[in-house]
């Protein structure tokens, strides 16, 4: 990465991985996740989903089953980590919001707080690829994504990213050497799972592969690090002695991040003493008090920070967004010229965006070291020194240092002028750990829904939880709280059965509350059935079905508007019509049909073979699972065939025989 | 291999924010019975004529990839690749010719194409790969493909992209009419290429860009002849298209849907319904007996009076963290708010026989409802709302308060039947001369095509 310019790309793009399938995934934001946003916008993308969440209506359903059907097929493997929801950045925020709810039962969503009252401010993405050509693991990949955005529709359609992404092949065995190669980031997931309380993949996702070498993971955990600690392991500004780049003299930093914490004099000389820097060899790129980023606050810096900018002598650069007015003088020629560049050639004068990107450029002299990360410019993201020279951090934040990497811009900007007013503003929000806080998570496994929570005043805890039971919905008061032996939690275990379903738990404690969806637990088999707002549960069944076929290699499943085509309709069905009204044709459609059924079959059975072959429980126990269901869909393809024309069912018939004469064969079982 | 970005600008797909109270599918069967074969997007016979055009123009390019094709699915996707570029070409040409004139034309895709024609360097016309992939259901031709499926003489076999003799007849007479914008080939021409495997990757459009270099010329009448026109907001705007010839027979046709469409599109027009209540009043009285069209006007009345009572909740929020349940039932005109809604519902209840699939949901919204005071109307409303609407949901009930859930902004979808795109296609063929005063306030235009942006 020699002096490589960052591009202007999409964050959503998978367009590379058009041969994998995602096979987990541990996704991190500071904001809630937005359900309607993931469900719409990121899971189509990473999962990618053909059909589109709606357009006029008749696409959404066969949507609606693919996802939860890719989702289910992920149970439990997609991991998101969000900071608490009294630290959210609006305030409280319902997560009931949307029709999308039903995502929440296979995405394990968890918050910090589990230890204690810590942010969650990292962004953090690893992604776990599977390859579909070849079955080895030699061809899975780990894409690891690192950036500013949190995980809601603004983040994407509103906000400036900065993002370092990458991917690299897995072994197919861990290894130590390979978890060691990662440095910082594997006890930054440690804490971090434990601050959540959550079990994810991500170790053994690393441990199959060696970080490439060329940048370092810096990151920040929360609480009071002692300079022993930091010494094995250098959270926050500790870590900054790593980012210096090669050379002697001191280091000039240029950093850009849209809030600006409080700075103290001492706590900002610390800050750059980490790096063998000095403030007044430090550039702030900031933006003046009439610039649209300040209009509505997205940017804030308080008045003190100013302060102790100007006293210290940091530089401040204007990034301005009318730049066509700002001349550049081109080092190799020495002419003027105007500019269209704020941030990026592409970046033009009309984009309403604001900047959210958290970068930091190191230089010594032609050496250099862009710094990408989670972490504003503030104590509370680098930590501040204590008397006993300990480090006090407040946040959970991870970056990468690109060796040679520039930030494209920031060579181009002009210092402030003397007319020119810094934008402040006291109001804006800090974040900070509140004494108050609620943690709380709950799961259900078909029978009894257990739930955690955790606060800073748990004697006034009090939880209900909303069950569906058909077409209404009641509140059950949670009652039985017990106090964890290590008297940290409180847990609440409630019957839930038969036709209840738990929707999420309401917890209130002093003036914080907070809702948790509740993980579905279930095995396999009882959770298949999808429970999706606005689908017709028969049509939602026999989508299922065609999803089913069309991955063993059922052509025209559904035509080209996303709608069931005859076959799979119970309604109006073409294939039916045709043999009703010429009944000479009958011999050649069942013929047709029976093919079509044992193709199915067949595709099924080779892929079966070839997972055999290479002994991949996981594989196999998924294939046997889809096995039965195929099975499953003959049998209900014979009874809704059997409804319309007599004679009609014959083909599917003989495909669940077929199908379970397999499955017999394999497992030994009747089916 | 390493990449740093900055994110580029990423204009998610517009998903409509419908379905406050379930009722869409029976909605959708309403509007099948009245506009068969139809979609809201299918408004300007224009945009039939261009993409007509677009497919016999790019069916030349489809270098029979059947060969390679893994499977049905990907296949259509080759042969979209071909006529994606030529859907935005026709959306910059639009935006270039008609200038400030552009608002108020269906122009899909149209945020990205300004800034592509700001900075042509940048792929995709300026989508992100979700948005250029997504362009196939969202764009022109995903707004006109079941059209281009499913009306007489489009493509063949209905398989939605081999043009058929209609397609053909309108390709060559805006063919005619494109005059120096013209290709420099013929139209039925076979053009071979070099054959992409990726349906995302830039080749086509470059293929196209270099090819059609006139794309942006001018011609004597470009305006009135080649580019999508401009909504109508009023009758006096109302026009009938130079192609209307040949449009007619394909959309009001001797065909059982042309008919229907012919029939519904003159009856909206006679009812002379200043309301769209009106309207479906009349249609209701007059329409036949047959196929549940009397229910219209009961189900109409009974969505709209839900919707209305949707919208007094989301006013009387206006914006605040919550409003008590009580306080709101004391707001002025709360009571003739809930008054109405379950009068509606009553009203539904007496007039429903079992008719279409999905009536069962609008049964069970009429029977959501007990107790006939206000407060009691209210709270049905929204627990039904949390628990059987679709997409967001606007707010909800929390002990006795009522907590927003979306913005304050949420686009109000109300319930309709495609009457609007009917008579305005009905206009632009001659079937009828105006459309129907009440549609113009009421329907759903602002599709989700027109700006591709919330």
């Amino acid at each position: 990465m020699n002096n490589q310019q960052p591009k202007w790309q999409s964050l959503l793009d998978w367009t590379e991985f058009a041969q994998y399938t995602l096979a987990g995934g541990l996704f991190t934001s500071f904001d809630r996740p937005d359900s309607t946003f993931l469900a719409e916008h990121f899971l189509p993308a990473v999962l990618k989903i053909q059909r589109q969440p709606e357009t006029d209506r008749r696409e959404q359903p066969s949507f609606l089953i693919e996802l939860h059907q890719k989702l289910q097929a992920l149970h439990g493997r997609l991991a998101v980590i969000s900071s608490l929801a009294s630290q959210e950045a609006n305030g409280f925020r319902n997560p009931t919001i949307s029709g999308y709810d039903w995502i929440w039962n296979s995405i394990r969503h968890s918050t910090t707080g589990r230890r204690g009252p810590e942010v969650q401010h990292a962004k953090l993405w690893l992604l776990y690829w599977k390859g579909n050509d070849d079955k080895n693991f030699a061809s899975d990949r780990l894409e690891v994504v690192v950036s500013s955005a949190n995980l809601n529709r603004d983040a994407f359609q509103r906000q400036i990213q900065a993002v370092c992404r990458f991917h690299v092949e897995m072994e197919s065995k861990p290894a130590q050497k390979n978890l060691k190669s990662w440095g910082i980031l594997v006890p930054f997931l440690q804490n971090l799972t434990s601050s959540a309380g959550v079990s994810t993949e991500a170790m053994a996702w690393l441990s199959r592969a060696t970080c490439p070498t060329g940048f370092q993971f810096l990151a920040s955990i929360p609480g009071k690090h002692s300079p022993k600690m930091l010494k094995s392991t250098p959270w926050g500004q500790a870590a900054l002695k790593h980012l210096q780049p090669k050379g002697k003299g001191s280091v000039i930093a240029t950093v850009m991040s849209p809030y600006v914490g409080s700075w103290r004099p001492d706590q900002l000389t610390s800050w750059c003493a980490s790096f063998q820097g000095r403030p007044n060899h430090t550039r702030l790129v900031w933006i003046e008090k009439n610039h649209p980023w300040a209009s509505h606050k997205f940017w804030q810096m308080p008045s003190n920070s100013l302060d102790t900018f100007v006293r210290s002598g940091v530089e401040l650069l204007n990034i301005r967004t009318d730049s066509s007015k700002v001349c550049n003088k081109d080092k190799s020629n020495g002419l003027i010229e105007e500019s269209n560049v704020a941030m990026h050639e592409q970046h033009q004068k009309n984009d309403e965006r604001w900047s959210h990107a958290k970068i930091y450029l190191f230089r010594r002299g032609n050496s250099k070291r862009l710094f990408i990360t989670s972490a504003n410019f503030s104590p509370s993201a680098w930590g501040t020194r204590l008397a006993d020279n300990s480090l006090m951090i407040k946040n959970f934040e991870i970056g990468i240092a690109i060796d040679q990497a520039t930030d494209g811009f920031s060579d181009h900007l002009q210092a402030f002028e003397p007319s020119q007013t810094p934008y402040v503003n006291d109001e804006g929000y800090q974040i900070e750990s509140p004494s108050d806080f609620l943690w709380a998570r709950a799961h259900w496994d078909g029978k009894t829904i257990q739930i955690e929570a955790r606060g800073s005043a748990m004697h006034d805890l009090q939880g209900k939880l909303q069950v569906q039971e058909n077409e209404s919905t009641f509140f059950q008061v949670i009652t039985n709280w017990q106090i964890t032996t290590d008297q940290q939690s409180q847990t609440a275990s409630m019957e839930i059965s038969g036709s209840q379903r738990p929707r999420y738990v309401h917890l209130q404690m002093k003036n914080l509350q907070t809702e948790v969806f509740v993980f579905d637990d279930r095995p396999e088999d009882q959770r298949r059935s999808p429970d999706l707002t606005g689908v017709d549960p028969k049509l939602a069944a026999r989508l299922m079905d065609e999803l089913l076929f069309e991955r063993y290699g059922k052509l025209n499943s559904f035509d080209d508007d996303g709608e069931l085509s005859s076959e799979g309709s119970d309604e109006g069905s073409k294939a039916t019509e045709k043999e009703t009204q010429q009944p000479a044709d009958y011999t050649v459609a069942v013929f047709a049909q029976a093919r079509e059924y044992f193709q199915i079959i067949n595709n099924w059975w080779s892929s079966f073979q070839k997972a055999s072959q290479t002994q991949q429980r996981a594989e196999l126990d998924f294939l046997k699972r889809d096995g039965k269901m195929l099975a499953e869909a003959f049998k209900r393809r014979e009874q809704l065939q059997g409804l319309k024309v007599s004679h009609a069912p014959i083909a599917a018939r003989l495909a669940c025989e077929e199908m379970r004469n397999r499955l017999t064969s394999i497992s030994g079982d009747d089916f | 291999m390493l990449q740093v970005f900055y994110t580029a600008h990423w204009d998610p797909i517009s998903v409509r924010r419908g379905d406050a109270l379930g009722l869409r599918n029976i909605t959708d069967e309403f509007a099948e019975k009245l506009t068969p074969k139809m979609n809201n997007a299918t408004q300007d016979g224009r945009w039939l004529t261009i993409l007509s055009w677009c497919l016999v123009r790019s069916q030349g390019l489809y270098d029979s990839p059947r060969a390679v094709a893994k499977d049905e699915r990907e296949l259509q996707q080759l042969r979209y690749a071909w006529l994606r570029p030529l859907e935005l070409m026709w959306v910059a040409r639009t935006l270039i010719l008609s200038g400030a004139d552009a608002k108020g034309r269906t122009l899909a895709g149209q945020r990205a194409v300004k800034r592509w024609l700001e900075n042509e360097n940048i792929n995709r016309f300026g989508m992100s790969p979700d948005q250029y992939n997504a362009y196939r259901q969202l764009g022109m031709y995903g707004g006109y493909r079941i059209a281009f499926r499913r009306w007489h003489g489009m493509t063949q076999n209905g398989d939605g992209w081999t043009p058929s003799v209609s397609a053909y007849t309108l390709a060559r007479w805006l063919d005619a009419k494109l005059g120096k914008a013209r290709p420099p080939w013929k139209l039925d021409e076979a053009k071979r290429s070099k054959y992409s495997s990726s349906n995302l990757d830039d080749s086509h459009a470059r293929w196209w860009l270099k090819n059609w270099k006139h794309f942006r010329n001018d011609g004597a009448k470009a305006q009135l002849y080649t580019l999508p026109r401009k909504r109508p907001v009023s009758n006096s705007r109302i026009e009938k298209l130079a192609e209307h010839e040949l449009l007619s027979p394909i959309v009001f046709g001797l065909d059982e849907d042309g008919k229907t469409r012919r029939h519904f599109a003159k009856l909206a027009l006679n009812s002379k319904g200043q309301t769209h209540q009106a309207i479906c009043d009349y249609i209701g009285e007059t329409g036949g007996a047959e196929g549940g069209i009397q229910l219209l006007p009961h189900f109409t009345r009974m969505a709209d009076a839900g919707i209305a009572a949707m919208e007094f909740v989301n006013n009387a929020l206006n914006g605040n963290p919550k409003i008590s349940l009580a306080k709101l039932a004391e707001f002025p005109g709360a009571g003739i708010v809930a008054d109405q809604l379950h009068d509606a519902t009553h009203r539904w209840l007496q007039n429903s026989k079992p008719t279409f699939r999905h009536q069962d949901a609008a049964d069970r919204f009429a029977r959501a409802f007990g107790l006939p005071t206000t407060k009691a109307i209210f709270e049905s409303l929204i627990l039904y709302h949390e628990q059987f609407g679709g997409g967001l949901r606007w707010f909800a009930l929390r002990d006795g308060t009522i907590e927003p859930r979306s913005g304050k902004n949420t686009r109000v979808s109300r319930y309709r039947f495609r009457l609007w795109s009917l008579c305005r296609l009905a206009t632009q063929c001659g079937i009828i001369k105006a459309i129907p005063t009440g549609l113009f306030e009421s329907e759903n235009i602002s599709d989700e095509n027109e700006d591709d942006n919330e």
